[in-house]
């Protein structure tokens, strides 16, 4: 086997993250049909690619959830604790199998015949095919600590960029946004010692454009935007390093408000903060200590998180710079040196 | 040289078709999902397209409805793949403006059998 598994391991644990948020959801609301349907998601695409990998186990362990799952989502009334309980022990026996995936470089061996009958079973139960109740059913063993966890905050194997999609949403759920970030772009692979502070900043930048740069759906839907915000987080590689885009349709950084900011907190007079153009005063957030009036809520807070932004970019020898229409939403790029890149530049592509 | 777009969410998917299909003597493009896709070919329209169903933002299907709606968009051959087998859906893919239909998980020789019956090889 080859870095098809490792790929793999790294995108099955971000699977793995989605479903124990959508377990911790569940575990709130056992009628959130919402975070059903995105555990179906993630399980469906989980078990596809299984099939790719020849991980068998894991996709038998998918399947039997994914029947679980449907019938828990088809259950006319929420559907008890117990019911739900045996996805949480799928997905700790699945973490613990990409556990050791890694080392082993590809499946190990074992039987799941009894946690995928329990999973089958308690379909069965739900779907009213069965006379005993699902009360009935021995609890499942729940994993003390899901070991998922710690795959999913276990980086060094993976892109610097895996997970930050579950970020997003998780974000937008409990802002009350609604919130996709897409990862595009080249298969750029980043060495082991700049992938800290490269996710370090990269998480900061996804966290300020959820909390400050994408409106809410309504405000979003009066300014004839679709309420759903899409974040876009493209990488490329270049003969003399990489690009890192991350682009936004949200409300942009508007230069007055900054030049305002600038004023009120006293770092610049008003004749300063007149001079600057506009390139310059949306700059300016990248400088420390630019946190801005309490009354420019739009811009709260954008200081600290940016300013963290560009010091772990420039410890990379990297920068980091952005592009905004007011309204129209912001671009932020960071451009690092070859020396981040694990892999020469030999990709084909095709110029469009 | 013959370009294919492999659109699928998965990074793992892509690379196997990636492997594949380079060994066919394709030039590989990839795509994360169907709006990405659409964006690519409006660039630069492939010659065939390895099409994944289930993708957030936008998926397979309406992907290729719109894609045969824009100038040129009949032109790519649209290979389907994904890992439902019921024929409702196979028809609703073939209905929507798909010309093949495989199964997840592909292979070589799948993929090989199915590009050369469209007349991509």
């Amino acid at each position: 086997m080859d870095d098809l598994v490792s790929d793999f391991v790294c995108e099955a644990a971000d699977s793995l993250g989605g479903l124990q948020a959508g377990l911790a959801r569940l575990a709130v609301d056992r009628s959130d049909r919402a975070a059903m349907a995105e555990m179906l998601r993630r399980l469906h695409g989980l078990k596809g690619v299984c099939g790719f990998v020849g991980f068998a186990r894991a996709e038998a362990l998918a399947h039997a959830g994914e029947t679980l799952l449907a019938a828990i989502s088809q259950a006319a009334a929420p559907v008890s604790a117990a019911a739900v309980a045996p996805l949480a022990a799928m997905v700790g026996r699945m973490a613990d199998l990409f556990d050791r995936a890694a080392e082993a470089q590809g499946e190990p061996a074992g039987d799941d015949g009894d946690l995928v009958a329990l999973i089958e079973e308690t379909a069965v139960g739900l779907s009213g095919r069965s006379s005993r109740p699902i009360e009935a059913f021995p609890p499942a063993a729940l994993p003390s600590s899901l070991s998922a966890a710690a795959i999913v905050s276990d980086r060094r194997v993976c892109a610097p960029w895996s997970g930050l999609d579950t970020l997003a949403r998780a974000l937008g759920d409990r802002l009350g946004k609604r919130i996709e970030l897409m990862v595009g772009g080249d298969d750029v692979r980043i060495v082991q010692a700049a992938t800290p502070p490269l996710r370090t900043a990269l998480i900061a930048m996804v966290r300020n454009a959820c909390d400050h740069g994408i409106e809410t759906p309504s405000e979003r839907r009066a300014a004839g935007k679709p309420a759903r915000a899409l974040l876009r987080l493209s990488v490329h590689q270049a003969q003399d390093g990489a690009t890192i885009e991350l682009s936004d349709d949200g409300r942009g950084v508007d230069p007055a408000l900054i030049r305002e900011g600038c004023v009120a907190s006293g770092r610049l007079d008003r004749e300063g903060a007149a001079s600057l153009s506009d390139a310059e005063a949306q700059s300016l957030i990248f400088a420390s200590g630019v946190t801005t009036a309490e009354a420019v809520t739009a811009l709260s807070g954008r200081g600290l998180g940016l300013e963290l932004v560009r010091r772990e970019v420039e410890s990379l020898g990297g920068t980091v710079a952005l592009n905004s229409v007011p309204g129209q939403g912001a671009r932020f790029v960071i451009r690092l040196p070859a020396a981040v890149l694990a892999t020469p530049a030999a990709r084909s592509r095709v110029a469009a | 040289m013959k370009i294919c777009l492999v659109v699928d969410d998965s990074r793992v998917v892509r690379k196997v078709a990636r492997r594949i299909l380079e060994g066919l003597d394709f030039e590989i493009a990839e795509a994360g999902d169907g709006m990405e896709a659409l964006v690519f070919c409006r660039a630069a329209m492939p010659d065939a397209i390895l099409l994944d169903w289930a993708m957030p933002v936008m998926d397979g299907l309406e992907f290729v409805r719109r894609l045969r709606a824009e100038p040129g968009g009949e032109a790519p051959v649209v290979v389907f793949c994904t890992s439902e087998n019921e024929p409702e859906r196979i028809a609703e893919a073939l209905d929507g403006g798909a010309d093949e239909y495989i199964m997840k998980p592909f292979d070589g020789d799948i993929i090989e059998a199915k590009f050369a019956q469209a007349g991509l090889l």
